[in-house]
C-alpha cells in the first residue's frame, strides 16, 4: 500500500514536471504557480479514483483533461511580464546608481580639478556653477 | 481556433467574475461551475482557466488566499475585489448591449433565428 502511494506520488511529481518545464519564473511564483495545480490535480485524482479509477488511470484522466504543456507556456506567458519586469529593473538598477551617483560626484571632481589648478590654467572659477577658487 | 473557442476566451473573464460575485471559489470549482452551468458548452482544458485567474489577479479584479480544507489539502480559493464587481459590471451591460444588437443583425436578413 505504501508502494502503491509512493508510485502515485512519484507519477503526481512526474506530472508536475512536465509543467515547471515550460516556466522560467522566479522560485517563489514557480512554487505558488505548481502547489496550487499539485491542488487541483489532487482533486480531480480523488474524484476518478472515487468513480473506480486505479490511481495511475485517475491520474492520467486528470493530466488529460488539465492540459500540461498549454497551460504551461501559458502560465509563462502570463507570469513572464513581471519577471521580465523584475529582469529589466534588476538589470538597470547597477546603470541607475551608477549614473546618479556620477551626476551627484561630478561637481566636487569638477571643482577639485578646479582647485588643484592642474588641469586648466584658465579654468580658476566655474562658469558652469558659480563656483570660485578660494586659493588661487 | 474556433468561434466557440474564440467567444468562450473572451468571456472566461466575465464568466469567472460572475461566479465569484457569488462566493469565493477555488480553480477546480470553477471550472465545475462553468461546465455545470453551461451545460457543456464551457468546457475547455481545465488548466487553461489558471492562466486566467492569475491575470485577474495581477489586474486586481481577484484576490486569493490559501485555505486548508483537511490536514492533507487546502485549497487556493479566489475572492472578487470591488473592483473586480466593478469590471464586472461594467462587462455585463456591454455584453447586454452586444447581444442585443447582434441578433436583430441576424435574424433580419437570413431568418436563421426565426424558428429557434
Amino acid at each position: 500500500m505504501e508502494g502503491t502511494e509512493q508510485n502515485a506520488s512519484a507519477d503526481l511529481v512526474a506530472v508536475l514536471a512536465r509543467i515547471q518545464a515550460r516556466l522560467e519564473l522566479d522560485r517563489e511564483t514557480e512554487r505558488e504557480v505548481l502547489d496550487e495545480i499539485r491542488s487541483h490535480l489532487e482533486e480531480v485524482v480523488a474524484e476518478a479514483q472515487a468513480r473506480g479509477l486505479s490511481e495511475t488511470a485517475a491520474l492520467a484522466e486528470a493530466a488529460a483533461r488539465f492540459g500540461l504543456e498549454e497551460t504551461g507556456s501559458e502560465l509563462q506567458q502570463t507570469h513572464a511580464g513581471w519577471g521580465t519586469a523584475e529582469g529589466v529593473l534588476a538589470a538597470g538598477l547597477p546603470v541607475l546608481c551608477a549614473l546618479v551617483l556620477r551626476a551627484g560626484l561630478r561637481p566636487r571632481w569638477h571643482h577639485r580639478r578646479l582647485a588643484t589648478g592642474a588641469r586648466a590654467p584658465g579654468l580658476l572659477d566655474c562658469s558652469r556653477c558659480g563656483f570660485v577658487d578660494p586659493h588661487v | 481556433m474556433s468561434l466557440r473557442d474564440q467567444i468562450r476566451k473572451g468571456s472566461t473573464e466575465i464568466l469567472i467574475l460572475s461566479l465569484l460575485a457569488e462566493k469565493p471559489m477555488y480553480g477546480y470549482q470553477i471550472s465545475q461551475e462553468l461546465q455545470r452551468r453551461s451545460g457543456g458548452y464551457f468546457d475547455m482544458k481545465e488548466g487553461l482557466l489558471y492562466p486566467t485567474l492569475h491575470r485577474m489577479k495581477q489586474e486586481g479584479y481577484l484576490t486569493s488566499e490559501w485555505r486548508e480544507v483537511s490536514p492533507a489539502r487546502r485549497r487556493k480559493y479566489y475572492i472578487i475585489t470591488d473592483k473586480g464587481r466593478q469590471v464586472l459590471r461594467e462587462q455585463a451591460v456591454e455584453w447586454h448591449t452586444f447581444i442585443e444588437k447582434l441578433l436583430p443583425l441576424l435574424a433580419s436578413p437570413t431568418g436563421l433565428l426565426k424558428n429557434t
